[in-house]
């Protein structure tokens, strides 16, 4: 019993480590999602065939592909480009462009859940069509789709285990390291299992307050 | 290309494999979640904590660490069974969390009086369950079920790092051998895309055929 918990006094820094290279990737990850998820969405409404057809199908792709392949493809697209950039500037590349395919879609039901009557009043009133789409349609729908960004950022930290395979230092990785060193590997995955758990089972807490106080409060 | 030609066979066979514990994983899963959903609804209340557990368990933590604890977990007890064996085994666990929240889903959404004029007209619970209510679950779950099953297939890839022979580990074994793996990878994907979409597919031509009124 001795050795397991000086085991566990050992990985558990190491694994703390670990997940503040996953959180790293999963906020620069989220970051990156929601600012291409906006470029896409707007291609998506425009009115121009191409766009839209170029959108859904990037978005059909990224959402019928496990992420393992798509890190895969990143990862040595990378190497084909000739850019040589680190494993995790890779891992953040690979989630922002997965979660922006969802994000799009999040931001595409989401725009259409804003009451006609709000951009009417807006043309009503003269206001042009960038600003439109900024002032009323952007700010309403950051607040209408808060849970769905709250869902999607667990969605991209239970995702960067897959990362591990391209050796980016995050939880899983360093579990595995350490388990290829002092083995015990059901303690060590067990505890990187309790990290994820605690982290996620949080976040879950805080989508649900979100839902309900979205409820409660109507359309706003 | 010369590539597909070469690549090809290792491809399809692994994507058999998938395609294989995939389809076995979804009906396991199916049944599992659909009894965890049966007990959690006319179970105890305890029962029904036990359940929510499980759900949150399987939730709320990636499955690359369920698929690694899964293969490295047996041995401690004296089990030794094969790779693909524990693999699908705990695909099954991890979809079927999924599957328990969508059934209960499913039920919430039938109303009430189906089965409470079924109780009335005496019909026994699982006559009651199979012909009443399954029947009218499964035509409100299926969008959901379908989306399941690609996430199934999409996850079935991570058993690649348990030795299972699916696609992606016979993807992996091809960008090795050719030294193209930008190339393979791409084909890999556009693999599992148009699996995906038949699929999606399927699933439509089904539903319109068979669950329509």
């Amino acid at each position: 019993m001795g050795t397991v918990y000086n085991l566990i006094l050992y990985a558990t820094p190491l694994l703390l480590k670990g997940a503040l290279v996953t959180a790293e990737i999963a906020i620069a990850g989220m970051a990156l999602g929601m600012i291409l998820g906006v470029i896409l969405v707007i291609l998506r409404i425009s009115n121009l065939k191409l766009f839209q057809g170029l959108v859904a199908v990037y978005v059909s792709f990224i959402r019928g592909t496990p992420f393992l392949i798509q890190i895969l493809i990143v990862f040595y697209s990378l190497a084909v480009l000739g850019l040589d950039l680190s494993n995790t500037l890779t891992g953040i590349i690979a989630v922002g462009l997965n979660t922006s395919a969802f994000i799009s879609e999040v931001f595409r039901t989401g725009l259409n859940a804003i009451p006609k009557g709000h951009i009417e009043a807006a043309k009503a009133l003269g206001m042009s069509k960038v600003m439109i789409f900024i002032r009323i349609k952007m700010l309403q729908v950051f607040h209408i789709v808060k849970p769905q960004m709250v869902s999607e950022f667990i969605n991209a930290i239970k995702v960067t285990p897959i990362l591990s395979t391209i050796g980016v230092a995050e939880i899983t990785r360093v579990a595995t390291r350490i388990v290829s060193r002092k083995l015990h590997p059901v303690t060590i995955y067990a505890l990187a299992f309790i990290i994820y758990f605690i982290v996620c089972s949080i976040l879950e807490s805080i989508q649900t307050r979100m839902t309900r106080k979205k409820a409660a409060e109507g359309r706003r | 290309m010369e590539l597909l030609k070469q690549v090809m066979p290792y491809l399809l066979s692994g994507l058999k494999i998938t395609v294989l514990v995939s389809a076995f994983a979804l009906v396991f899963s199916m049944l599992l979640g659909l009894v965890l959903a049966l007990l959690k609804r006319n179970g105890t209340k305890c029962m029904g904590k036990i359940i929510d557990g499980y759900i949150k368990i399987f939730r709320n933590t990636p499955f690359m660490i369920q698929v690694y604890l899964a293969y490295n977990l047996p041995p401690l007890l004296g089990l030794h069974p094969k790779a693909i064996v524990l693999g699908t085994v705990i695909l099954i666990m991890y979809e079927a969390a999924y599957l328990t929240v969508t059934f209960q889903m499913g039920f919430d959404a039938i109303p009430k009086g189906q089965e409470e004029a079924a109780i009335a007209l005496d019909i026994p619970y699982l006559t009651r369950i199979r012909k009443i209510l399954l029947p009218q679950v499964m035509k409100v779950i299926l969008p959901t079920v379908t989306s399941i099953l690609i996430v199934t297939v999409k996850d079935s890839s991570l058993l690649s790092v348990i030795t299972i022979t699916e696609l992606t580990m016979e993807a992996s074994r091809c960008a090795s051998i050719t030294f193209l793996p930008f190339e393979v990878y791409i084909i890999t994907g556009v693999l599992y895309w148009i699996l995906n979409m038949l699929i999606e597919l399927v699933m439509k031509l089904f539903s319109q055929k068979y669950l329509a009124y």
